[in-house]
């Protein structure tokens, strides 16, 4: 190698690794966009319509709710990337891998809540609930009717209540409860299957009520509420 | 060449292109199959994720809708390695990969080998990974690879891509802008299309390559490039970048390139990429189209005269179905080559001034649960006649061939291990070979007998 290329590549070195502390270092004014630009909108979009079908929707989720279920993903201890040593490690203490995420959220969630610093994550969440959810156009006419008498009748043979007792008559949310209309179905669905099986220990009630639902009245039920 | 794990070719045929270093290394270079290390362990540290949040499946580089944005951001979501506190990740990683090779006819009618190391366990290489975000608006992806020469190593740098991004939201929109350097033309697309991150995604470096390759898909890490391009909105891509011959200011990304026998571009020359993109639920479509005009040094040991000229279009659509357990990606590529020899035609390295090569690359691969990968493809190539370049004789010295006409198609099972380690079994089968269907060699070899099984493994730390 010669001189001036050696010149050349210590100068770009250099240059990359003053650029990369100084920027570290110096203070920087985050806004609500950039930080969702950053962290949120590459699965959740910009304004929180989230187009994977197993990725929620933030748009007009209450920022309390959505603050308390970002929580649930920083609880575990930072997610093992170096998976294999990870396994190495558990084998060699003998520790059990306890979580409550679903693989999504494991692969997904759980490292952004990390990475990020949780000020700007709470900007991003209170980003999303000022963004309009866009419900989903939809195909399924039968599916959506059942569902939609679910969710205003529920069943009284099975003893399931409606769920617009707490979620509100447009599934708009109230208190405790999240907006769940426009929301994608399958992240629904998905959401009470962990529910029927206890996996989403946050909110116990949701666990009773959901315990004699079958898979079919979920699926009415998600479909209905993804077109509201 | 400086690519690690760079397939070999038919050496036999080898012998008779010597003269042509272009072609040579479109020969070497053929179908741009070789491997190239790809998944960063280095990015999932600063972003905290699995490898599966960008990489369908796990199973890299086939990327996800949120791979592809972190890559056109540039690398910057996530932590930065250095900050008031100190170290927050290692941005370094390593990366490896090691295997056996059966040919179904390892040698040739007079017992010469075609398939060196047939049925011996192999390591292949190791690279040290360097990627991270720089700042905030900047980040960086490159890899140096010691590989195994089959006998020797080699140190030489591998994919290097550098970008500089900034978000501008005019009205309700929002335009990503990025400035790019790099040492491969597309090595800085998202799609995996393009001819740096096809399928085959990894190839053994034992197999038979396809004899000819298009100039666009030669050209990785004898490169170095300046580039802008803009994301609309998320759905509409356009980019030009200027590429020119790795030397000099460039050789930081091109270590361990001997130019004298590489494919030297004379001046700057232009590739510019442009795709349309749509979600819509689960399903992700993109159809797009690239390119690149270059003028190449019939011999790179004294580059000056006239240049060879190859005109390379290339038209791309994929399409993704996302659900939360099972993925299926299709991808198509198609590119037309107009060449000019018209540095190599008064030299007699070709019999015609101007020809053609045709090439088809389609893939469909589907991902169960993150841990088990199938998938199918089929490459077709076509060119026009050239004795110099393709010329296949028999023992008499009669003409059998003179196109590069060659199908093949693989079919490959990969089992993610842990996100750390892919179990690679492959199965590389020819119809055609050398635009002949049966006695491709002029020894009597049919196309079959360059079909290999591969199994590997591939490591990333």
């Amino acid at each position: 190698m010669d001189t001036r290329n050696l010149l050349v590549k210590s100068a770009i070195a250099a240059l990359a690794l003053a650029t990369a502390v100084t920027s570290s270092y110096g203070q920087k004014q985050w806004n609500a966009p950039h930080i969702v630009t950053a962290y949120c909108s590459g699965c959740h979009g910009i304004d929180g319509n989230a187009q994977l079908p197993y990725i929620p929707k933030l748009a007009g989720l209450d920022a309390t709710y959505t603050g308390k279920k970002l929580m649930a993903f920083t609880d575990p201890p930072s997610p093992p990337v170096d998976e294999l040593y990870a396994d190495a490690m558990k084998a060699i203490d003998g520790r059990k891998d306890k979580t409550n995420l679903t693989r999504n959220e494991q692969i997904n969630m759980e490292g952004v809540a990390h990475a990020a610093k949780r000020e700007l994550l709470q900007e991003a969440l209170l980003w999303y609930a000022r963004q309009t959810p866009v419900s989903a156009r939809h195909s399924h006419g039968l599916a959506i009717q059942q569902g939609e008498k679910l969710f205003k009748v529920g069943v009284p043979a099975q003893k399931i209540v409606p769920c617009m007792t707490c979620h509100g008559p447009n599934a708009e949310g109230q208190r405790e409860a999240p907006r769940l209309a426009a929301q994608n179905a399958e992240y629904i669905e998905m959401q009470l299957a962990k529910f029927r099986k206890g996996d989403r220990t946050h909110a116990p009630e949701m666990t009773m009520v959901t315990r004699d639902l079958d898979s079919d009245q979920a699926h009415a039920v998600a479909l209905y509420l993804q077109s509201r | 060449m400086p690519n690690p794990f760079r397939s070999h070719g038919v050496r036999s045929k080898l012998s008779k292109l010597r003269h042509s270093t272009t072609v040579l290394l479109a020969v070497l270079n053929a179908f741009c199959i070789s491997p190239r290390a790809s998944a960063l362990p280095s990015f999932a540290r600063q972003t905290e994720q699995k490898c599966s949040a960008c990489h369908v499946g796990g199973n890299w580089p086939q990327l996800t809708p949120w791979g592809r944005f972190f890559k056109l951001a540039g690398y910057t979501a996530g932590k930065s390695p250095f900050d008031a506190e100190g170290l927050n990740f290692v941005p370094v990683g390593i990366l490896g990969q090691a295997g056996i090779t059966w040919a179904a006819q390892p040698n040739d009618a007079q017992g010469n080998p075609v398939v060196t190391q047939n049925g011996t366990p192999e390591a292949y290489g190791f690279s040290a990974e360097l990627g991270t975000k720089l700042t905030d608006w900047a980040g960086v992806f490159a890899e140096y690879g010691i590989s195994n020469t089959f006998p020797g190593w080699k140190g030489a740098s591998g994919p290097t891509d550098i970008r500089a991004t900034h978000f501008c939201h005019p009205g309700n929109h929002e335009l990503l802008l990025g400035l790019d350097t790099n040492n491969d033309p597309s090595l800085q697309d998202v799609w995996n299309t393009v001819p740096s991150w096809g399928y085959p995604f990894y190839s053994s470096p034992q197999a038979v390559g396809a004899p000819a390759g298009p100039m666009i898909a030669s050209l990785a890490q004898q490169t170095g490039s300046i580039g802008l391009y803009g994301l609309f909105d998320r759905e509409f891509y356009a980019e030009v970048s200027m590429y020119r011959v790795g030397n000099n200011f460039f050789r930081f990304m091109n270590g361990g390139t001997s130019f004298a026998s590489a494919t030297y571009l004379a001046g700057w020359n232009p590739y510019w990429r442009a795709f349309w993109t749509k979600d819509s639920g689960a399903n992700v479509w993109m159809v797009g189209t690239f390119g690149m005009a270059s003028d190449v040094y019939p011999n790179s040991a004294s580059p000056s005269g006239p240049t060879d000229t190859f005109m390379d279009n290339g038209f791309d659509t994929q399409y993704q179905y996302l659900a939360d357990t099972r993925k299926l990606t299709v991808r198509a590529a198609y590119i037309y080559e107009r060449q000019s020899w018209d540095g190599s035609y008064p030299l007699g390295n070709v019999s015609v001034p101007k020809g053609n090569f045709k090439t088809l690359n389609t893939s469909a691969s589907v991902a169960i649960n993150d841990s088990w990968t199938f998938t199918g493809g089929y490459f077709l190539s076509n060119g026009s006649n050239d004795a110099a370049l393709y010329g296949i004789t028999d023992q008499n010295g009669n003409l059998l061939s003179q196109k590069p006409n060659t199908t093949g198609y693989k079919l490959e099972i990969d089992r993610t291990l842990t996100q750390n380690v892919i179990a690679i079994v492959q199965y590389a089968g020819f119809t055609k070979f050398n635009g002949l269907t049966s006695n491709v060699d002029g020894l009597g070899r049919k196309p079959s007998d360059n079909n290999t099984l591969w199994i590997s493994i591939f490591f990333a730390f």
